[in-house]
């Protein structure tokens, strides 16, 4: 299949889990599909109204850490945040020289990455990005028998694979304020360790490894 | 097209504790402090959090450039009282978030108003992502921190010793920061988008600031929203402020008995047509032990070539004479070499890039 890669690197990367608020703030190890196309609509300048995307991405890191950070814990009035907020300190993980490959087969959506129109972060505004080497064109070479599928997220419902099972978001609106397009349970695949699994993956020949690619339709 | 300015910055510091990690697990002693740090196969390298270089960074603007900062009345609880970047320079470079009152309007756009003739008011949030982003700054190469020892002995009775973590290096960070947002606000309901409430909006464009047609967002009409713009003068003046802030750029934990210059000892900005940060791999680590921190010369000189298209202007490099000296004679071929590189002193550096800047701003 033909495909176009796009390489993303930070010296410092977070993603949150959706549903912890308060306490120690662990960072999933990879990011979720909503994160991906945040990156892709930060490149473009505006919101992408996809109908359909097809989007496999992989993600590596090279060591964990945990940080400790001020937070201001904001109170709320009538479902309304209010100005009134209480000094916090929290701990929280985050990954250390994060790498992000993308792989689009659109033309369009790979041109955003040609010349972003915001700068690209992994994460929050601290985790600023570069992306190293442009975008190229390659073939990935189809395996019926997966056995390297890492630093990615498989949807779990459909695949049922090993790994971390997160309930992750797929996309946002654009509206005010953002509705959730979507939630669905995911295994969270770290990079460290292959799964094996009898499903249509592609391979990166280059990072030895199967990439899943994720046919979103909106 | 929205131009950004690019900074890539170098600190060298000695027997420094610059941003620290609370109590100590890995200590003798009860009374310790860990510094921060990441471990990578097995090595140590120290870093300061961004929130970190963000509150020097802001702190430094209000001491030596006069910024009135945006008010924070700190009392049982914080109250943020204002969320308004056309006063306030810092809620426009560095962010908000908050709440405010927005005059509740019909379909037409006209207030409705309350039984008692009254108009009605509805809470809102106000949000702006900052347009100044940056990293951690991150030590070059693996750092070996020590655990200093120390005593407080001035008072009757047994010494209270206490132990802090300190450590030497070369240590990295870079920023971006977006010329088409600084002074330039949106006041549409899109999330993200809401910088400004209603009143605010029309108080700017009183008060001098003018509409801009937003290329990129545009109505259920097809029209493009109409953004507020600070006048020129008032938005370069910021920018130059927060650039020039790097130069006298103070702050850190521990500076009682630890005080370091974290100010740039070598530094690179230019200004790009794309949103991408090109510099991130111009510092590496090398020797046996990753131990020396190095310029990548290749690297940056790969950067220069590749995005060359993307460079507006002229990339200026600036290093401190006694800092990375055996660099010099190969960062000034490169510069003779590029028609749009400049090396020079570091201050040297950051008030010609300001001044690029001035004939830069749309």
């Amino acid at each position: 299949m033909r495909v176009f890669k796009i390489d993303i690197t930070s010296w410092t990367a977070s993603f949150r889990y959706p549903n912890l608020i308060s306490g120690f703030q662990p960072t999933l190890e990879v990011p979720p599909v909503s994160t991906v196309l945040g990156l892709i609509n930060a490149a473009a300048g505006h919101y992408v109204a996809h109908s359909t995307l097809k989007l496999g991405y992989y993600f590596e890191y090279q060591s964990k850490a945990v940080d400790l950070e001020t937070i201001y814990q904001i109170g709320a009035h009538k479902g309304m945040p209010s100005n009134h907020a209480k000094s916090n300190i929290i701990r929280r993980e985050f990954l250390f020289e994060a790498f992000l490959r993308l792989y689009v087969t659109s033309q369009e959506v790979a041109d955003y990455f040609r010349s972003p129109v915001y700068p690209i972060v992994l994460g929050r505004m601290n985790d600023l990005a570069s992306i190293a080497g442009g975008v190229r064109e390659c073939s990935l070479v189809p395996r019926d028998h997966a056995d390297q599928l890492r630093g990615q997220v498989v949807p779990f419902s459909k695949h049922q694979l090993p790994g971390q099972i997160q309930a992750l978001p797929k996309y946002f609106t654009d509206s005010f304020p953002r509705n959730n397009l979507g939630v669905e349970p995911y295994s969270v695949i770290g990079h460290g360790q292959g799964v094996s699994a009898r499903l249509e993956a592609f391979r990166d020949e280059e990072k030895e490894v199967d990439v899943y690619f994720h046919d979103l339709s909106f | 097209m929205s131009l950004k300015i690019q900074g890539f910055i170098l600190i060298d510091v000695d027997v420094v504790a610059l941003n620290n990690a609370g109590k100590s697990n890995s200590s003798n002693f009860d009374n310790a402090m860990a510094t921060k740090k990441i471990y990578k196969n097995g090595k140590a390298y120290t870093y300061v959090s961004g929130q970190a270089w963000r509150y020097w960074w802001r702190d430094t603007l209000q001491k030596n450039y006069g910024w009135d900062l945006s008010p924070v009345i700190r009392d049982k609880k914080i109250a943020f009282t204002a969320a308004n970047p056309i006063t306030f320079a810092d809620d426009d470079v560095f962010g908000y978030m908050k709440a405010a009152k927005e005059v509740k309007t019909d379909d037409q756009g006209e207030p409705v108003l309350s039984k008692g003739g009254k108009e009605q008011k509805v809470d809102v949030t106000v949000t702006r992502s900052s347009p100044l982003r940056n990293s951690a700054i991150i030590s070059v190469a693996a750092t070996r921190t020590v655990e200093n020892w120390s005593s407080m002995a001035r008072q009757e009775g047994d010494s209270v010793p206490y132990s802090k973590e300190e450590y030497s290096a070369v240590m990295k960070g870079m920023f971006s920061l977006d010329m088409g947002q600084v002074g330039t606000f949106a006041s549409y309901n899109k999330t993200g988008f809401k910088n400004l409430t209603e009143k605010l909006r029309a108080e700017a464009l009183a008060g001098g600031a003018t509409e801009l047609a937003d290329p990129f967002v545009k109505d259920g009409k097809g029209n493009a929203h109409q953004l507020v713009q600070l006048p020129k003068e008032v938005r370069i003046q910021r920018m130059k402020d927060t650039i020039g802030a790097l130069k006298t750029i103070s702050g850190g934990a521990m500076q009682t008995n630890n005080m370091a210059d974290v100010t740039p000892k070598f530094i690179v900005l230019a200004t790009t047509t794309t949103g991408n940060h090109p510099f991130s791999h111009i510092a590496k680590n090398g020797g046996a032990y990753q131990e020396n921190a190095e310029l990548n010369i290749a690297g940056l000189e790969e950067v220069l070539t590749d995005y060359k298209e993307q460079l507006k202007g002229t990339v200026y490099i600036g290093k401190r004479n006694g800092f990375m000296d055996e660099y010099h004679e190969v960062l000034q071929a490169l510069a003779d070499k590029f028609d749009n590189v400049e090396l020079c002193s570091v201050n040297q550096a950051i008030d010609q890039y300001c001044a690029q800047v001035e004939n830069q701003v749309e």
